[in-house]
């Protein structure tokens, strides 16, 4: 037989029964569901994590930092361990294959005065030639820091809160957009000003403001490392009395996501820590598995019941055709075709529920994404992320599953219907 | 032509004779040629491919697929044989048309009399154009005078095609059509007849 006719004979034969077609469809239908929609929320689930991550900080970035927590086996407890982070070690690192950026990075404190506000804010040292390795955001005015104006610091958008510390009310008394840090006279110094000496101010430089951001450059303000070194040696009094320069934390850029671990197990074969955020991707992926293989089980679960649906279908069918299947094979119907056509109507069962599954799946992940968002939000666990995501690999998966899931529970059927012999078969009454 | 009746009361073993034949029984013991092949040995794809080429059955409750058309029923063997869809509905309304059912085609059986429910089931077993047809009493639910029409529809076809009919009947009036008749009693062949008069109309 040829594939045309299986077909024209194997639709005839399930329009010929169809509410149990129908039936058999559905349920296959809610199984194919069940498993996309499960799935779909645990693929949401990492994805909106992943993208979060990202928004909070490159990917390809890891921090060597001064203080790094140590856990302690023996002592069974973490402990804060201080490394030593020097000029050696960041051109050490940089060594490392696939390390594109490294930046050492070093913090002053420092106190700006305008007008009747004040602000306290904390300048961070960084390489200015570095800066595209980070991920900064946009100037939203000015320019970047560099080494010809050393002195000029660079602002993210919501990095210095003014405040007004003779004012009263809420609307007198400040904000992060009570100074305009482009236009308005600003005033710096990184002298104590609680102390006993009067500070000495002197005018403030902005080279730019960054355009808004979730990452942490929103909340910093930064100025070339080299002159944040100075300051340091200046005012710091740690250093005024120890004479030993560490900086507060080395900033590392990987070209590929993928060699994140590879460089991170280098700089620890250096004797430092490092911390990545590819660490906790890891974890979070890990879960994540587990979180998906735990829904698609429960999905999986439906899928069978139906699968057994589908066998059931197709041997009750095969007990009305018996004298049918008699008769062909008396006319000339090879064994084989007669197995191709129960397998060829079990898929298509398989086929037709997995479509209307995934229409369903469809229809339900986007209401998902409709509405639940504002049930979250109401009950304060909105995240502002899909919940539910039908990538177009699981929506193949799913009919090709649904497909292959017919045939299996199309085959004990299949064989049965070989097996009728075609003499008893043309006796038994239609 | 060869026409064979096998003639012989019910029980006495012509059914069987006519089942193990056609492969559609299988045989303890002893050897089945047709066309010079033995039939017995043969396995159940190389027996259905057999049968596709040279094997055409009429029976007796006319086994036709109440859920498929006159038409549809009488293209079947063809479809097994996998002749393209166009040859295959030239040739089915052909042999329909033959049957006298030109207006009938798109019928299912049981909007159908018994005769013409017959003659649908002898234009599908004619329609693949096979050297032997196996006809298991043909007539046995029809009526005498319906029975008469179709005898004359299978001796036709078989003639124009130069086909060989076997048939098995326990009416001494249809056994008569044939041109020699077997005898059957108890599962043993008692005598072969030959029917003189239709030979000789046949040479004429």
């Amino acid at each position: 037989m040829k594939i045309i006719d299986f077909a024209s004979m194997g639709f005839k034969n399930l329009w010929r029964r169809k509410l149990r077609t129908v039936l058999t469809t559905v349920g296959v239908a809610i199984g194919t569901f069940s498993i996309v929609i499960m799935l779909s929320l645990g693929i949401a689930m990492s994805e909106g994590y992943k993208k979060q991550l990202a928004e909070w900080g490159s990917l390809t970035k890891i921090e060597v930092q001064k203080y790094s927590y140590v856990y302690d086996e023996e002592l069974e407890y973490g402990v804060s361990k201080e490394q030593e982070l020097n000029d050696k070690l960041v051109q050490d690192i940089k060594a490392i294959e696939h390390v594109r950026g490294v930046t050492p990075i070093l913090g002053v404190s420092a106190f700006l005065k305008s007008g009747k506000y004040e602000s306290h804010c904390y300048i961070n040292g960084i390489d200015p030639t570095m800066l595209e390795y980070f991920d900064f955001p946009e100037v939203q005015s000015g320019e970047y820091i560099s080494d010809s104006n050393p002195t000029a610091l660079l602002f993210g958008k919501d990095s210095c809160y003014f405040y007004n510390p003779k004012g009263s009310s809420a609307h007198s008394s400040g904000g992060r957009d009570a100074v305009d840090l482009m236009n308005d006279s600003i005033k710096i110094t990184f002298d104590n000003v609680w102390g006993e000496k009067t500070p000495k101010y002197s005018k403030l430089k902005v080279a730019g403001v960054l355009e808004e951001s979730n990452s942490e450059m929103n909340y910093s303000v930064y100025a070339p490392i080299t002159q944040v070194v100075e300051w340091y040696k200046d005012y710091n009094e740690e250093y005024k009395k120890e004479k030993k320069l560490s900086y507060d934390s080395i900033w590392v850029s990987v070209d590929d996501v993928k060699y994140v671990e590879d460089v991170q197990e280098q700089i620890k074969q250096l004797g430092y820590n490092a911390y990545s955020r590819a660490d906790e991707l890891n974890n979070v992926q890990e879960m994540s598995n587990t979180i998906q293989l735990v829904l698609g089980g429960i999905g999986a679960v439906s899928l069978l019941v139906s699968a057994i649906g589908i066998a059931n279908t197709m041997i009750m069918s095969i007990y009305e055709r018996t004298k049918e299947i008699g008769v062909m094979k008396v006319l000339g119907c090879v064994v084989t075709d007669i197995r191709k056509l129960f397998l060829f109507e079990a898929s298509i069962i398989g086929l037709l529920g997995g479509v209307l599954g995934l229409g369903l799946s469809y229809g339900i992940s986007y209401l998902l994404n409709k509405y639940a968002p504002e049930i979250g939000s109401t009950l304060g666990i909105y995240s502002g992320y899909d919940i539910s995501v039908i990538p177009i690999w699981l929506a193949l998966a799913a009919l090709i599953f649904s497909m292959f899931i017919g045939i299996i529970s199309g085959l004990y059927p299949a064989r049965k219907a070989t097996k009728i012999r075609a003499i008893e078969a043309m006796r038994t009454a239609e | 032509m060869i026409f064979v009746a096998c003639f012989g009361s019910s029980g006495s073993g012509k059914s069987t004779l006519l089942n193990i034949m056609a492969g559609i029984e299988k045989i303890t013991s002893g050897e089945i040629y047709i066309k010079k092949k033995l039939v017995t040995k043969m396995g159940e794809h190389q027996l259905a491919k057999f049968r596709q080429k040279y094997l055409g059955f009429v029976f007796q409750s006319y086994n036709l697929i109440n859920s498929r058309t006159a038409l549809e029923n009488v293209e079947l063997p063809l479809i097994f044989k996998e002749v393209p869809r166009r040859q295959r509905l030239k040739k089915s309304k052909e042999m329909l048309t033959k049957v006298g059912l030109k207006d009938r085609m798109k019928h299912k059986p049981t909007q159908m009399s018994g005769g013409q429910q017959q003659r649908v089931g002898i234009a599908r077993a004619f329609v693949a154009n096979p050297e032997v047809v196996f006809a298991d009493e043909p007539t046995g639910n029809l009526d005498s005078k319906t029975s008469m029409e179709i005898m004359r529809i299978i001796k036709d076809m078989a003639k124009e095609y130069n086909q060989t009919i076997v048939m098995v009947t326990h009416d001494i009036n249809i056994a008569k059509y044939a041109n020699k008749i077997i005898h059957i009693h108890d599962g043993h062949i008692e005598s072969i007849e030959n029917v003189e008069g239709e030979i000789k109309n046949e040479e004429n």
